[in-house]
């Protein structure tokens, strides 16, 4: 065992392998704090270039890049509300409001110090648990997983803020639009009107793009979010970082602890990553708290729950995927495939054959979350250069980003057409206080929820009962059932004392 | 711009009505209970049901809330807003044959040219820097293959 | 407003002058693309990207691989296809070529593309759980035939695809109806093997590199595979052929570019993966991974494709699957 880690030491603290990682991590923040380009294409990009490396510099740049990269996504959500990857979309709304009230230290720097704690709690688990735990996530079958992402959708309903039923309609919304495109089930293209394009159905990052980005620039235009006619004094990251930071961790201790455990269980579960770990930890921190109605609104409770999730999750997805080389996000089936090509099949037996390779990717992890606090402290103060750009100017360019990501995901401008509809769409839809968050968890969680309810309908031939008779779905399902009665309840109650909402109501 | 929720209402129910129809088209799959129309029948359900609930809310605060509200969105602004767009558009519509550096750069200027009220020689050093800027780091550091289009030459990256 | 129409113009005029010049280079003098039609991490994105980094260094320009996923292969393939036949865009094409026609999925088919060549086929496996009380294939198709239908389920693809297509293939030629094991569709083998190790299913179809690592891990076992021979790191595995069941079928990739690619591109491209094919780096690769190696050139591949073409098609009616 000593043994072990000591060779394992002498393999990260290389020289060169420190350097690629610091390169990997530049490259992950820039990625990252690119508008519309996530952390998985940041891994993708890698790809070729570790084909030249040895396996654990290789592994050690995608570990780096990765931490990077889920944090940078923060930077563009806080300074201009548009999520730099998917996983910073739960609480964009608190961290953006910060920076208008010329808080942007605190917004960011509670953002790195939760990063890099959730990453470091997410890499111990990793470290000590791995084998244990994918053994549970293991014997998940598409029973448990309904229950999972039905659980998931409830969130929606804590995530959403103003009326119930514009909530209940994003969230259609959302779920309609992830039915888009040909069904693995029976193979029926549906809603696909002959487009090949619409075959493959909406793709998730130019929704968000245009849900949160196009949204935006328009309201800005039409100058509803103010700021348009009288300059608004928005101050940029000035001030100390770490310090509020720390101070924000030291208020909410439980909320970080919470967030970096459940972050790190839900990374373990093959096929559920850093975006659902922000909303699933945004929504219980909001639900625990004692002021949940300033959630949203720039507040730095679930910011520090869902913040150190999310890094915490990329640790827990490493462990399914070096375990039983089963993925547990989209980013570690990358890995997977690179660790095939260095000869490292992913499964017990790397345990046993060449441990040292396991415990030199557990330190990487430990370091990249280190140096995630200098690197990201350096990333935030020059981002922070990008405000004293005027408006004027800033709008177009965040346009052309935009543009430019959804033009990515596949290169082609399917994409982008998908971005201009749905940022209309969203536009609108907040324009009448229809809340556009639930649309996005729909739209992530839709074709999981019913993949799911279908394969398990064809096992148990229709049998609903099926969904109780495995121990822990029974277990999930009764949990996910009473949330619900809760929430029915608290609304009928609610209903009575409050009186109906009126259409204008303003939501925020 | 505000709607009436009982317009919008309205508007949910119809693409309610249609997702379900739609969905009723889809042949069952053989020997299976729920077929692919199962959720999206669910969906547009939910949204029939959901658009009558605004419906009546919106009919009852019509005295309140008037029908459409558009006050405070002056003409110009809505140009600005309807530029912006256009540039997308335009991006979706002629990136293919143009390529990425020309339909950019130019929705770019635009939209500069508008937003600034003027300053036409500054805009356009923006708009080439950006765009050139933009092309270079996706091209070579990201390795997106933004269209070259039949017109510019290859940048020498 | 002069100014820009004067800078216009001048900017036209270089731009012609520099086209000119561009004309003369030799293939390729850009960036070329590979399009997958299959998602990042997958069998057919991991052999692509091989070929890519090999085929780089040798072009002298970047090989770029994008996966255009979706639509049980349909989006991708139709993306090969549709592009300009100038070099610059070539792709991987799967068996599912052979297929998605016959399912009436789209009106694609091999004829649409100008092969170049083909490098892997994998035969199907028939695997099941540590376990799972069969310890033989006669031992599992006895069961099912025992057993009322619906008894056991299986799963490893979408709904007709490939890995479905073996197995019910392999039902009928065993004397059974091709749907007594129903197929539970997955997205992938991945999540169809996870969900075999979590009980939720009996049986999956899949080529055996894609079971790998589970066979490793001592959680899946291999009853037989679909093939004329014994893979060479699975000599245990019996064929079906040797248990008497006359079935055999099995995945392959290819590289293809649009139909009417220029001559000068298929004589550049094809000595070149001729080349690539035999190196020890793509060699190494594809035995360490488990993947099978056949190689066939433009013709070859095109004959290929048709015979793979009529075959899964006279199956797909037998079953019931072809619309």
């Amino acid at each position: 065992m000593t043994d072990t880690l000591l060779a394992a030491f002498a393999l990260v603290f290389d020289p060169y392998v420190l350097v690629v990682m610091v390169a990997a991590g530049a490259f992950g923040l820039f990625v990252g704090a690119m508008p519309g380009l996530t952390a998985t294409l940041a891994t993708a990009l890698l790809v070729p270039i570790t084909f030249f490396m040895e396996p654990i510099p290789a592994l050690a740049a995608i570990v780096s890049t990765t931490a990077m990269a889920i944090f940078a996504g923060d930077l563009p959500g806080a300074l201009l509300r548009i999520p730099g990857t998917p996983a910073s979309a739960a609480y964009v709304d608190d961290t953006y409001k910060l920076t208008q009230a010329g808080k942007a230290n605190l917004g960011l720097g509670t953002s790195l110090v939760c990063a890099v704690l959730g990453g470091l709690v997410g890499a111990t688990i990793l470290a000590f648990t791995a084998p244990l735990l994918a053994e549970v996530a293991l014997s998940f079958s598409t029973f448990e997983y309904f229950w999972l992402a039905t659980f998931g959708l409830t969130c929606a309903a804590f995530v959403s803020t103003g009326s119930p039923v514009k909530g209940l309609v994003s969230l259609l919304l959302g779920l309609f639009i992830a039915t888009i495109g040909i069904d693995i089930m029976a193979g029926q293209p549906r809603f696909t009107f002959g487009s090949v394009e619409l075959m493959g159905g909406v793709s998730f990052i130019p929704a968000m793009i245009g849900m949160f980005a196009v949204s935006e620039v328009l309201r800005w235009a039409l100058g509803t979010t103010g700021g348009r006619d009288q300059m608004a004094k928005v101050s940029q990251a000035s001030g100390s970082i770490i310090r509020p930071g720390l101070a924000s961790l030291r208020r909410y201790k439980l909320g970080a602890a919470r967030g970096s455990l459940t972050g790190t269980l839900i990374g373990i579960l093959p096929g559920a990553g850093a975006d659902i770990a922000a909303w699933v930890t945004y929504a219980i921190s909001k639900k625990a708290s004692k002021e949940p109605e300033k959630f949203g609104t720039g507040h730095v409770e679930g910011l520090v729950d869902a913040g150190t999730a999310n890094n915490a999750s990329l640790g827990g997805a490493w462990v399914p995927a070096l375990v039983f080389g089963i993925p547990g996000d989209s980013i570690t089936a990358i890995v997977i495939g690179i660790l095939y090509m260095k000869g490292m099949n992913p499964g017990p037996m790397v345990m046993l054959n060449q441990p040292e390779l396991l415990y030199a990717v557990f330190l990487a992890f430990f370091v990249a979350n280190l140096l995630l606090l200098p690197l990201g402290w350096v990333a935030i103060k020059s981002y922070g250069q990008m405000l004293k750009v005027p408006r004027e100017v800033l709008m177009p360019v965040i346009l052309l980003l935009c543009m430019v990501g959804a033009f990515a995901i596949n290169n082609t401008v399917f994409g982008v057409t998908v971005m201009l509809v749905l940022g209309v769409v969203a536009f609108i839809m907040e324009e009448n206080g229809f809340p556009v968050a639930p649309a996005i968890l729909g739209l992530v969680l839709g074709s999981m929820v019913e993949r799911n309810f279908m394969q398990s309908m064809i096992k148990a031939d229709g049998n609903l009962l099926a969904f109780f008779e495995r121990p822990i779905a029974a277990g999930l399902g009764v949990i996910t059932l009473v949330i619900w009665l809760v929430v029915v309840v608290s609304a009928v109650r609610g209903r009575r004392r409050v009186p109906p909402v009126l259409a204008t109501t303003p939501n925020e | 711009m505000r709607f009436n929720d009982a317009i919008l209402g309205l508007v949910i129910l119809l693409g309610g009505l249609a997702i379900v129809l739609q969905a009723s088209t889809f042949p069952a799959t053989h020997g299976q209970v729920y077929g692919p129309d199962f959720f999206p029948t669910i969906i547009g359900t939910g949204l029939i049901l959901s658009g009558l609930v605004l419906i009546v809310a919106g009919w009852r605060a019509r005295a309140v809330t008037g029908w459409v509200d558009v006050a405070g969105h002056r003409i110009d602004r809505l140009v600005d807003a309807g530029l912006a767009l256009l540039a997308i558009l335009a991006f979706i519509l002629f990136v293919d044959r143009l390529g990425f550096v020309l339909t950019a750069g130019l929705g770019m200027y635009v939209l500069l040219v508008r937003f600034r009220g003027g300053h036409w020689l500054s805009s356009l050093v923006i708009a080439v820097v950006l765009v050139l800027v933009v092309d270079w780091a996706f091209r070579t550091m990201l390795l997106v293959p933004l269209p070259q289009g039949h017109i510019l030459p290859r940048l020498p990256w | 407003m002069l100014r820009r129409t004067i800078l216009l113009g001048c900017a036209a005029a270089a731009v012609l002058a520099l086209g000119m010049q561009r004309a003369e280079a030799a293939y390729p003098d850009r960036p070329i693309t590979l399009i997958v039609p299959w998602g990042a991490g997958g069998g057919t994105d991991a052999t692509a990207r091989i070929l890519a980094s090999l085929m780089e260094p040798a072009l002298g320009q970047p090989v770029n691989v994008v996966n255009r996923t979706g639509g049980s292969g349909v989006v991708g393939h139709s993306a090969i296809a549709t592009a300009e036949p100038d070099g610059y865009t070539l792709g991987i094409v799967t068996v599912e070529i052979g297929m998605m026609h016959w399912s009436g999925l789209t009106d694609l088919t091999y004829q649409d593309y100008t092969p170049l060549v083909l490098y892997n086929e994998d035969p199907s496996g028939v695997q099941v759980g540590i376990d799972a009380p069969w310890s033989t294939i006669d031992e599992l198709l006895a069961y099912v035939k025992d057993n009322p239908a619906g008894t056991l389920k299986a799963s490893g693809t979408g709904q007709g695809g490939i890995w479905h297509l073996a197995l019910a293939g392999m039902l009928k030629t065993a004397g059974m109806e091709p749907d007594r094991v129903p197929w539970v569709p997955s997205e992938g083998a991945a999540p169809g093997l996870q969900d075999l190790v979590a009980g939720g299913v009996d049986v999956v179809t899949c080529s055996i590199p894609e079971a790998q690592s589970l066979i490793d891990a001592g959680r899946v076992k291999s009853l037989a595979i679909m093939a004329s021979a014994r893979a060479d790191n699975f000599p245990d595995v019996p064929t079906l052929e040797e248990e008497g069941i006359d079935w055999r079928l099995g995945a392959w990739r290819g590289v293809a570019g649009p139909k009417g690619l220029p001559e000068e591109v298929v004589n550049t491209l094809v000595p070149l993966l001729e080349q690539i094919h035999a190196s020890d780096d793509f060699r190494n690769f594809m035995t360490d991974r488990g993947y099978g190696m056949v190689f066939e050139g433009p013709e070859g591949f095109e004959a290929f494709m048709a015979e793979s073409n009529e075959s899964l098609g006279s199956v797909m009616k037998e079953l019931g699957m072809a619309k």
